[in-house]
């Protein structure tokens, strides 16, 4: 009855563009860190991007 | 209900027609509790109380191995590290004689920074060259296995004594502790993955709101561990101040006070936290308050303290609330996503509490793994 579920999250990095303040999510890499300069360029401006978020969110199954 | 005709023999079965083995069913039973209850009681919660022990067992053996795999896995480890993790592990703190209180925070200080500094250098003996990232990394793994090897051998030895005593009463305290033990010690041994990955955990919050608004601005080093910077706000000379990212440290705010204090005039003092949440509380929620909002053993808590009495510096507090499970494992989405309306709430409170030409001094507290500046 008062058994809990194993919860899984798995790991997620937020990069957001300097320029446009645009927010993509992609599944966390090793070396990431929070606000770590990303080398490539924001898709929809080109500006510089950013790591803002590094976070675990449960997947429902 | 006549109750003058009650008959005593009837009531206890002393009668006649009464069968003695219905009568044996009844008071066996009363006699076994009166003279074994408490022996009784002891076997059902030790036996509870094992398979915790087994449990905690089972997580302190887990961290060790990948506390060693993961330092053998660096490409920089002179040699088989198992024999010196193995004595680091089993280090002990001895705290300073508290019978006369006067005095004691220093002397507190002193045995924590030693031990520190030690276990820094002789972690560093491990590895031919070892950055400070990954060097706080195995520090932060090894405070892990040590403090779950301290809870299994509390437990284990209140646990024995208990048995060997055939004492219950003595059980009963770890009775009641053993849920705040097993949540701690579940939250640290999940943990180590994260750690050993650099993510950042719920304590960072704090770090990371900081974090964010010293980007685009020159960091000082402000004592071991622990940058700031200056920026301007409406007019308002801002200091912010954390630990230094991504490292997995908390830095040494107190000192880094001390040291900005000598040198500028603070006006109000602004600190960012996460802190533990009440049972019923929402996790992530955002709080006010006032005063030196910092864990730890205390010492740092006590030099802010001294110094904002000092020079009678007002104290503001915003906290992030969580569970211990959230505070040391990785950063949830609903903690993360509180990051803006700190932003905003740091901002008002600033305006809303200082005038311009003041200086206030923005404190992210919290172990900043995974969270640069």
């Amino acid at each position: 009855m008062f058994s809990k579920k194993e919860e899984f999250r798995t790991v997620f990095t937020v990069e957001q563009c300097e320029s446009c303040n645009n927010e993509s999510k992609r599944k966390f890499k090793d070396g990431d860190y929070i606000f770590k300069e990303i080398s490539s360029q924001c898709d929809s401006c080109k500006g510089k991007l950013r790591i803002s978020k590094i976070f675990g969110e449960v997947i429902p199954k | 209900m006549d109750l003058t005709n009650f008959n005593l023999d009837e009531f206890f079965g002393f009668g006649d027609d009464t069968n003695p083995i219905l009568w044996l069913i009844w008071i066996i039973p009363i006699v076994i509790f009166v003279f074994y209850g408490q022996r009784i009681q002891l076997q059902i919660t030790s036996r509870e109380i094992k398979k915790n022990i087994e449990k905690l067992k089972q997580f302190k053996e887990d961290s060790r191995k990948d506390l060693i795999s993961y330092v053998k896995n660096n490409p920089s480890t002179t040699k088989d590290p198992t024999l010196k993790l193995d004595r680091f592990i089993d280090y002990f703190t001895i705290m300073p004689v508290d019978m006369d209180p006067g005095g004691i925070i220093p002397k507190v200080r002193h045995v924590v920074r030693s031990r520190e500094d030690i276990t820094r250098e002789q972690v560093k003996s491990l590895f031919s060259n070892i950055s400070d990232s990954e060097r706080t990394k195995v520090q932060t793994i090894l405070e892990i296995v040590t403090l779950l090897q301290l809870f299994y051998k509390i437990v284990n030895h209140l646990y024995l004594t208990a048995k060997k005593q055939n004492n219950y009463p003595l059980i009963l305290p770890l009775q009641m502790m053993m849920p705040f033990i097993m949540e701690e010690a579940t939250a640290l041994h999940k943990a180590v993955p994260t750690i050993k990955q650099g993510q950042p955990i719920g304590d960072g919050i704090g770090s990371m709101i900081v974090g964010k608004m010293m980007l685009e601005t020159k960091k000082q080093t402000a004592s071991f561990e622990t940058v700031w910077s200056e920026t301007e706000y409406e007019g308002r000379n801002l200091f912010l101040m954390k630990a230094e990212g991504p490292s997995a440290t908390v830095g040494r705010p107190g000192d880094a006070l001390e040291s900005i204090i000598s040198q500028n005039k603070i006006d109000t003092i602004i600190m960012i936290d996460a802190s533990l949440k009440l049972e019923g509380e929402d996790s992530a929620t955002v709080s006010q308050g006032f005063g030196t909002v910092i864990g730890g053993i205390g010492t740092d808590r006590f030099q802010i303290e001294e110094i904002a009495t000092k020079n009678e510096i007002p104290v503001f507090a915003i906290v992030i609330k969580q569970s211990v499970k959230e505070a040391i494992n990785l950063m949830t989405k609903e903690i993360a996503d509180k990051a803006e309306e700190v932003h905003s709430q740091i901002y008002e409170m600033i305006t809303d509490n200082t005038s311009p030409g003041k200086t206030v001094l923005v404190i992210g507290v919290g172990n900043t793994i995974g969270v640069s500046q």
